[in-house]
C-alpha cells in the first residue's frame, strides 16, 4: 500500500500567524465543510430532517447556528454551509453523513478545500476588519450568529462572528487565501495604529 | 449607491453586477413548436429603452448571495424604490398569467 | 512696547546663497509677543526656497512664512505675478507650493494646509530662475494674447503643433508645479466607515451638532479638515459664557472624546457626497509628520455611510475685485484674524481694511489689539454701520465711509492702496497689509454633488444650500446662519433633528452666552468703473489668473450663460475650484448682462472638494497588490522548481518550468511539449472554473445552456459543451461529466468561470425558475492535474488504487469516475485530452494537490515524466486545433470555430435562435482553418491579416486574421490557427499573413486546423 497523501494549508508555511497589539489571525483551515442547498422545494421536510438530526432550526437570514456537531452558517437563499465542530478533517466524512441524512432533500457539496477559514481575534479585530470589509460590524448592527457575504477590498468572503471577544470566521476560497491574509494583516496594523 | 438585498441588507454598489431591462420576457418556443419570429428576438436582444425615472432593472449579488433581483430605481435620482428577489418576481408573474 | 519680539527694519529677502552654506537662520521678525495656539517653547526648522526658516509647532506653513516676512511665496498660473498668502485655509488660490522633494514632492500644495514640521521642504512654483527674478513674469507683458479662450483662438492649426511645440511650452510657461518623477514611495489604505450621524466640520455648528446628536447616543462621525477641530473658535477673539471660545472647544472635544460611539476625525476632508448616504473622506495620517514610519499610510480614503448628514463647513471669504488685488499683503480680513489670534502672527505692520459688511469690523479690533497700526477702514457701505464707526474710533482709524479700494500699489509686495471715498475724491494711504472682505460664501460644495443647486439670498449676499441631497441637513454659516450664538443652537438644531430621525431621543444643548456679533452687510463685488479698460489687472480667479476683463471678453464675444463663461475663461477651473472667486464672477456677469444674480445662475461643482492624490484613490491596490493574486495548489511546488508564473485573470499559473541549461523559454516549452508527446507531462489545470450541479433537472438545465445534446450522457461520461450567448455568438466551452444520476461536474474556461456561474444564475432565477437544480462552485475544491501523454496510464497505475481498473476498454476515452489513490485517498479521474494525446485530468481535495504533484513526479520519474506549463499547454493545443481564448473572443460563432454541427435542431437553449441568422452561418465568414508557413521556420504572428496572395494589404482584402500561433516542435514548423473567410473550402491554398506591427508578410498555406493525429489514434490508444 502506498504512503498516504498528506494534507497542505493554503498559507506559505513561513507566513507565521500574526499576534500584535490585541489582534490574533490564526490559519483555521482543514475543518470540514459542505455546501447544502434545498432541492425539491419541500423546506419543511428539510427542515424537520435537520432539526432531528442535528437540533437546530436552519436560519433564514444571515445567521449562523450550532448544532449538535455540527454549525449551519447561510449561504444565500435556501442555501447553507455546514461545518464540522472539528477543526480538522478527523471525524465521518461531513458530505457522506449530509447525503446519508438528507437525501433528495437537499444538494450536498464537499467545499472543505474549496473554503478557508481564517480567524481575527481580540480587542483590536472589530477595528481591523471594519477597515478590510464594506459592512457595518458594530455591535448594533452585527453581533455574534450574525454572518455576511460580502467583499474584503476585491476578495469575496464570509464572515460571521464568533463570539464578543470579539471573534471572527472568514471564509474565503482557498486560492485567495495567502492575497486575504496579507490584507487581514495590513488591517491589523493599520487599526493596531488607529488605536 | 446602496442596493437593499432582500437576503443580505444593505450593501454598496461594488457587490452587484448590472444587467438591464427587467421588464423584457424572453420570447417562448422550444422546437419543435414553432418558435417566436427573427423580430422578437431583435427587440429582445437588442433593443432598450431608455426611461427617465423610475425603471426596473435586474441587478446580480454576486459577491452576495448570489441572487439575482429586480431593483426598481429612478434613473435620475439613482434612488432605489425597491428590490425584490428575481426569482420571487418571475414566479408571481407566471403565476398571474395562469390566473 | 513693540508687539514684535523684533523690530528689524526690513524683512528678510530672498535671493542667491552660496553654495554648501545656507544663510544665518532669520528670527521670526512678524511673530507676535503673545498669543495664538502654537507652542512657542520649540522650534522648527523648516526651508523654503533653500532658505532656512523656524516657527513653532501649531504653525502652518503659510504662518511660519509670514512670521518671517516672507509674503512672496509664487507666481501665478499664466501672468507670473507675484502672490501672496490670501486666506488662512484650504480654499487658498495663491500660496501654491511644491511640497517635499524628490519621490515625495507633491506639487499645488496650500502652504495654508500644509502644517509645520521639524525638516520641512518647500519651494515655490512657476518661477525661473527665481521667485524674486522670474523671467517669464514677461508673460504678464503679452498679456493681451493671453486672455479668455487664448487656447482656442491661437493654438487651433496645425493641430499635430499642439503636441509637439504648442503645449510644451504652455505647460513651461503658465503651469500648475511639477509632478514628482519617481514612483510614489507611501501606501495608502482604504477603509469603510459606518455612522448615524455624519457631521462635517468642526466649528460651532459642528460641535453642537455632534454633542446634541452624540448624547442622544446615536453612532457620530465627526470630520474636520484642519488638525485642531475648532474652526472660527479658534481664529476669533470671543467668549463663550465669559470664557474664551477655545476652552469651550477644549471642554467639547474631552465630552466627544469620551463618548465612545462618537468617533472625531480630524485631517479629514469631507470631499464628495454619493448615492445612498454614501460620503467620501480623505483622512491624512502622516503628511504633518517629518518622517513617514514606514507601517503607516500616508492617507486613508474613507468611505463613510451615514444615514444622515449636518453639513457644518463653514463660509469661504469674499475678496473684492479691484485692480492689483492680487498683491502679496493683500489678505482676507477673516484670514488676518486668523493669522493674529490662532497663529500670534502679524500679517502685515500697517494696515487698512476694507470691506462691504460688520464681521470684518473684528479685523480692525483684532489689528489694533495686537499693535498694529490701521491707517484707515474703507466701509463700501454709503451709511456705515455703528459697528464700523465704533471699531474705526477704538483703533484710532480714519474710517472712509461709502468708500472703495480702487487699487492697489507694489511689485512684489503692497506698498500702498488707492482710495475712493464717497464724493469720489481719491487718496493713497501706504500700507503693507490690506485686509479686505466682500462677504462670506456658505460652503455649500457637499450639497450641490446631487445636482442641487444653491439658492441666492439678496440679504447675505451670498449663495446657500436649497435641494439637499437625501439624509443631508445644513447648519450654521454653511446654511447662511451668521454668528456663534446661531450657530451653535442651530447645530444643535440640525444635530438633534438628524439624530431623531435615526430613532434617537434628543434634547437640546445649553446654549453658552456669546457677546452680540453684528453681521449687516450691502453688496460688493468689484470696484471698477468699467470692464476691460488699462486699469490694470482685476483678478476674479486668483489661481486661474481670470480677471474681470476676461469675464467681459467673455460677455461681448457672446457667452452669457455660467457653464460657457466657466469654460471659455476657464474660471473655477483650477484646483481651487473657483472657491474665492465663482460668486464674484456671477455678480460681475450680472451686472454686464443686466439680470439679476439668481438670473445669471450658478454652476455645479463636481467632486473632490479639494484635490486628492491619485495614490489614495488607488489605495493599497498597486504593484503587486493591484488585484488579489489566486494561488494553484501547486504553487509553491512550482516556484521551488523555478518556474516562471503568468497571470490568467487573477489566477497565476506556470508558464514554463525552466531547467539549468535551457537556452532559453522556446527550448523549455520545446522540451515540454515533446515530453507529451513522446512520454508523459503533468500540468495543474486546477484554474478552470468547475461548476457542480445537481438536482433532478440537472440534465434539462443543462439542455438549455448547452447548445448542444445533453439527456443521453450515461453516468460516467464526459462531453464537450458548447455555451452560446443569447446573441448567438460563442459564449464559452468545456467538459461536463455526469457522476451520478442527478450530479454533474461543469468545467469552463479560466477566464469564464466567474461569468458562467453569473450566466447559470440568471438562467435559473429569471429564465427557468421552475427547474430542481443548484450550483456551487468547486474550482478551489478540487486540485486537478492534467496527466497528459502516451505513458500517462503507466504513470495514474502507479498512484490509483488497484481497485479501479484503467484499461482503455474499461475507462476510455471520456470517461469519468469517482476513484481513490494512494490507499484510499478519495479522487476524481477524467479522462479528457486537450493534447490530443491518451491524457487524464486526476482531481484531488485541493489540501492534497501539493502532496499529489510531488507523487506523480515521484512515481512518473520512471517515464520521463515532465512538468509543463501553460506556454506547452498552448502549443500542444494549437497542433490539436483546439479553439482557446483567442478563438472564442465573444465574436465568433459556432459555424466560424467549424462547431456548427453542434448545435441541437431539437431543443431550446440559449442562443438558438439568433445563432440561426443567416449572417451568422454565411460560409463567407471567417472561419477557423490551420496555418502553415511554405517556410517552415517563417515566424508566424499572431494577430496578423490574412490577405490573398498578391492583394494590397488593405482593408478591402483584408480576409481573416491568425488567432493562435506557435512553434510546433512535434511538426518542425511554424503553425497557427486562424480564422479565414471560407476557410474550410481554401485547404491547399497559399495566402499571405500581413503583419503591419511587425513589418512582416509571411506567405502560409491554410491546412486543416488539426496538426497531428488527425485520426484521433493517440486519444484513444
Ligand atoms: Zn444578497
Amino acid at each position: 500500500m502506498p504512503d498516504p497523501l498528506h494534507a497542505r494549508g493554503p498559507l506559505s508555511p513561513s507566513a507565521c500567524s500574526y499576534d500584535h497589539g490585541g489582534i490574533r489571525i490564526t490559519d483555521m483551515s482543514g475543518r470540514q465543510v459542505a455546501g447544502v442547498a434545498l432541492l425539491g422545494g419541500d423546506r419543511a421536510a428539510l427542515d424537520a430532517t435537520v432539526r432531528q438530526a442535528w437540533g437546530v432550526d436552519l436560519p433564514d437570514t444571515p445567521r449562523i447556528v450550532a448544532g449538535s456537531g455540527l454549525t449551519f452558517a447561510w449561504a444565500g437563499p435556501d442555501q447553507w454551509l455546514a461545518l464540522s465542530d472539528a477543526v480538522d478533517d478527523s471525524g465521518p466524512d461531513l458530505e457522506h453523513v449530509l447525503r446519508t441524512t438528507l437525501g433528495p432533500l437537499a444538494a450536498v457539496t464537499d467545499q472543505g478545500d474549496s473554503r478557508v477559514a481564517l480567524r481575527i481575534s481580540g480587542p483590536g479585530s472589530r477595528d481591523a476588519l471594519s477597515r478590510l470589509l464594506p459592512i457595518d460590524l458594530h455591535p448594533r448592527a452585527f453581533s455574534p450568529g450574525n454572518t455576511a457575504l460580502t467583499l474584503a477590498g476585491h476578495i469575496g468572503v464570509q464572515v460571521w462572528q464568533v463570539d464578543s471577544c470579539p471573534t471572527y470566521d472568514i471564509l474565503v476560497f482557498r486560492s485567495f487565501a495567502r492575497s486575504l491574509h496579507h490584507d487581514l494583516c495590513a488591517a491589523a496594523r493599520g487599526a493596531a495604529r488607529a488605536a | 449607491m446602496r442596493i437593499t438585498c432582500p437576503c443580505c441588507g444593505e450593501r454598496g454598489l461594488d457587490e452587484f453586477s448590472y444587467r438591464g431591462d427587467a421588464t423584457l420576457s424572453r420570447p417562448a418556443g422550444d422546437p419543435p413548436l414553432p418558435g417566436a419570429g427573427a423580430e422578437a428576438w431583435a427587440e429582445y436582444v437588442y433593443l432598450r429603452d431608455n426611461p427617465s425615472g423610475p425603471h426596473r432593472e435586474l441587478w446580480y449579488h454576486g459577491a452576495g448571495c448570489r441572487s439575482w433581483l429586480v431593483v426598481t430605481r429612478n434613473t435620475r435620482t439613482h434612488e432605489i424604490l425597491d428590490t425584490e428577489r428575481a426569482v420571487n418576481v418571475v414566479r408571481a408573474t407566471r403565476k398571474d398569467a395562469e390566473a | 512696547m513693540s508687539p514684535f519680539d523684533a523690530a528689524p527694519t526690513q524683512s528678510p529677502t530672498p535671493g542667491p546663497t552660496p553654495s554648501g552654506s545656507r544663510p544665518r537662520q532669520p528670527t521670526q521678525p512678524f511673530r507676535l509677543a503673545e498669543g495664538g495656539l502654537i507652542d512657542r517653547d520649540t522650534l522648527v526648522r523648516f526651508h523654503f526656497d533653500g532658505r532656512d526658516f523656524t516657527g513653532h509647532p501649531g504653525d502652518t506653513l503659510a504662518s511660519a512664512l509670514l512670521a518671517n516676512g516672507v509674503r512672496l511665496v509664487g507666481r501665478s498660473f499664466k501672468y507670473h505675478r507675484p502672490r501672496g498668502i490670501l486666506s488662512a485655509g484650504p480654499e487658498e488660490p495663491n500660496a501654491l507650493v511644491e511640497l517635499r522633494t524628490g519621490p515625495r514632492r507633491e506639487p499645488n500644495t496650500r502652504a495654508t494646509t500644509i502644517e509645520l514640521f521639524d525638516g520641512l521642504e518647500a519651494s515655490s512654483q512657476n518661477r525661473f530662475p527665481s521667485l524674486r527674478h522670474d523671467l517669464l513674469s514677461i508673460n504678464g507683458l503679452l498679456s493681451p494674447i493671453l486672455t479668455a479662450g487664448f487656447y482656442y483662438k491661437t493654438f487651433m492649426w496645425p493641430a499635430a503643433f499642439w503636441e509637439k511645440l504648442y503645449e510644451p511650452i504652455i505647460r513651461r510657461a503658465a503651469g500648475l508645479g511639477r509632478a514628482a518623477d519617481e514612483a510614489d514611495p507611501d501606501h495608502y489604505e482604504k477603509a469603510t466607515a459606518f455612522c448615524d450621524v455624519l457631521v462635517v466640520g468642526a466649528g460651532p455648528a459642528g460641535l453642537a451638532a455632534a454633542l446634541t446628536a452624540g448624547r442622544a447616543g446615536a453612532r457620530v462621525i465627526l470630520c474636520e479638515d484642519d488638525a485642531q477641530p475648532g474652526g472660527r473658535l479658534l481664529a476669533e477673539q470671543l467668549s463663550l459664557d465669559g470664557r474664551p471660545a477655545r476652552d469651550w472647544v477644549r471642554d467639547a472635544l474631552a465630552e466627544l472624546g469620551a463618548m465612545p460611539e462618537v468617533r472625531v476625525m480630524s485631517r479629514t476632508t469631507v470631499f464628495g457626497t454619493y448615492d445612498g448616504g454614501t460620503y467620501g473622506a480623505l483622512e491624512h495620517v502622516t503628511d504633518h509628520l517629518a518622517a513617514t514610519a514606514p507601517h503607516l499610510p500616508r492617507q486613508v480614503l474613507w468611505r463613510i455611510v451615514a444615514r444622515r448628514c449636518v453639513l457644518a463647513a463653514g463660509a469661504i471669504e469674499r475678496p473684492v475685485v479691484f485692480p492689483g488685488n492680487d498683491r502679496p499683503g493683500i489678505m482676507l480680513a477673516g484670514a488676518v484674524r486668523t493669522y493674529i489670534n490662532r497663529f500670534g502672527v502679524a500679517p502685515g505692520r500697517k494696515a487698512v481694511v476694507f470691506a462691504n459688511n460688520d464681521d470684518a469690523m473684528r479685523t480692525v479690533a483684532d489689528l489694533a489689539k495686537a499693535g498694529i497700526a490701521v491707517a484707515a477702514v474703507v466701509d463700501s457701505r454709503a451709511a456705515p454701520s455703528a459697528t464700523s464707526r465704533d471699531a474705526a474710533r477704538d483703533a484710532g482709524a480714519r474710517l472712509i465711509a461709502g468708500g472703495q479700494v480702487t487699487r492697489a500699489i507694489g511689485g512684489r509686495a503692497l506698498t500702498a492702496v488707492r482710495i475712493r471715498d464717497a464724493a469720489g475724491r481719491e487718496d493713497i494711504v501706504p500700507c503693507d497689509l490690506l485686509a479686505m472682505s466682500g462677504g462670506w460664501n456658505p460652503n455649500v460644495h457637499l450639497t450641490t454633488h446631487h445636482g442641487g443647486r444653491p439658492e441666492y439670498i439678496a440679504s447675505l449676499c451670498a449663495f446657500v444650500p436649497s435641494v439637499l441631497p437625501p439624509g443631508m441637513g445644513v447648519a450654521g454659516m454653511a446654511a447662511g446662519v451668521a454668528g456663534t450664538a446661531a450657530a451653535l443652537a442651530d447645530g444643535s438644531r440640525a444635530g438633534a433633528e438628524a439624530a431623531t430621525a435615526c430613532g434617537f431621543a434628543t434634547s437640546p444643548l445649553s446654549m453658552p452666552s456669546v457677546p452680540a456679533e453684528p453681521s449687516g452687510i450691502e453688496p460688493l463685488w468689484h470696484t471698477l468703473s468699467a470692464f476691460g479698460g488699462a486699469a490694470g489687472k482685476a483678478f476674479v480667479d486668483f489661481q486661474n489668473d481670470v480677471t474681470a476683463k476676461d469675464i467681459g471678453l467673455a460677455r461681448q464675444e457672446g457667452f452669457r450663460a455660467v457653464e460657457h463663461l466657466k469654460r471659455y475663461t476657464t474660471l473655477g477651473m483650477a484646483t481651487d475650484q473657483g472657491k474665492t472667486a465663482n460668486v464674484n464672477a456671477l455678480a460681475i456677469m450680472a451686472e454686464l448682462t443686466g439680470r439679476t444674480i439668481p438670473e445669471t445662475g450658478t454652476t455645479l461643482i463636481r467632486p473632490p472638494v479639494q484635490p486628492i492624490a491619485i495614490g489614495a484613490l488607488a489605495g493599497p491596490h498597486r504593484g503587486g497588490h493591484f488585484k488579489p493574486a489566486r494561488l494553484t495548489p501547486t504553487h509553491d511546488w512550482a516556484t521551488e522548481l523555478g518556474a516562471t508564473f503568468t497571470a490568467a485573470g487573477l489566477w497565476q499559473r506556470a508558464q514554463w518550468f525552466a531547467r539549468p541549461g535551457d537556452a532559453g523559454w522556446q527550448e523549455t516549452v520545446n522540451r515540454e511539449v515533446t515530453a507529451v508527446r513522446t512520454a508523459v507531462g503533468i500540468c495543474d489545470v486546477t484554474t478552470l472554473g468547475k461548476i457542480d450541479i445537481q438536482g433532478p433537472d440537472a440534465a434539462a438545465f443543462l439542455e438549455r445552456v448547452y447548445a448542444n445534446a445533453w439527456k443521453k450522457l450515461p453516468v460516467g461520461r464526459a462531453r464537450y459543451g458548447l455555451m452560446l450567448r443569447e446573441d448567438g455568438f460563442v459564449f464559452d466551452d468545456g467538459t461536463t461529466a455526469r457522476l451520478g444520476d442527478t450530479q454533474y461536474v461543469m468545467t469552463t474556461t479560466t477566464a469564464n468561470a466567474g461569468p458562467v456561474m453569473q450566466h447559470l444564475e440568471f438562467c435559473h432565477q429569471w429564465l427557468w425558475p421552475d427547474y430542481d437544480v443548484r450550483m456551487i462552485s468547486v474550482t478551489d475544491q478540487w486540485a486537478q492535474i492534467a496527466v497528459a501523454g502516451p505513458k500517462s496510464r503507466d504513470v495514474l497505475r502507479q498512484i490509483v488504487d488497484t481497485a479501479y481498473d484503467l484499461s482503455n476498454d474499461a475507462f476510455p476515452y471520456m470517461a469519468a469516475a469517482e476513484i481513490t489513490i494512494c490507499g484510499g485517498q478519495k479522487a476524481r479521474l477524467f479522462r479528457l485530452s486537450f493534447s490530443g494525446e491518451l491524457a487524464y485530468e486526476i482531481a484531488v481535495p485541493a489540501r492534497f494537490g501539493d502532496a499529489l504533484v510531488r507523487r506523480l513526479m515521484q512515481s512518473g520519474a520512471p517515464f520521463g515524466i515532465t512538468p509543463y506549463g501553460t506556454e506547452a499547454l498552448g502549443v500542444l493545443r494549437i497542433e490539436k486545433g483546439h479553439p482557446a481564448g483567442p478563438e472564442l473572443n465573444g465574436q465568433t460563432t459556432a459555424h466560424d470555430l467549424g462547431m456548427g454541427r453542434l448545435l441541437s435542431t431539437r431543443k431550446d437553449f440559449v442562443g438558438r435562435a439568433m445563432a440561426q441568422r443567416p449572417a451568422l452561418t454565411d460560409p463567407a465568414r471567417p472561419t477557423l482553418v490551420g496555418l502553415r508557413p511554405v517556410a517552415p521556420h517563417d515566424v508566424l504572428p499572431a494577430g496578423a491579416h490574412l490577405l490573398p496572395k498578391g492583394s494590397p494589404a488593405t482593408a478591402a482584402s483584408d480576409q481573416g486574421w491568425v488567432s493562435s500561433a506557435a512553434w510546433s516542435p512535434s511538426v518542425g514548423s511554424w503553425i497557427g490557427l486562424g480564422l479565414l473567410s471560407n476557410g474550410p473550402a481554401r485547404h491547399g491554398e497559399i495566402v499571405c499573413a500581413h503583419d503591419p506591427l511587425g513589418g512582416r508578410v509571411v506567405e502560409v498555406e491554410i491546412v486543416p486546423p488539426v496538426f497531428v493525429d488527425p485520426t484521433g489514434e493517440r486519444l484513444h490508444a
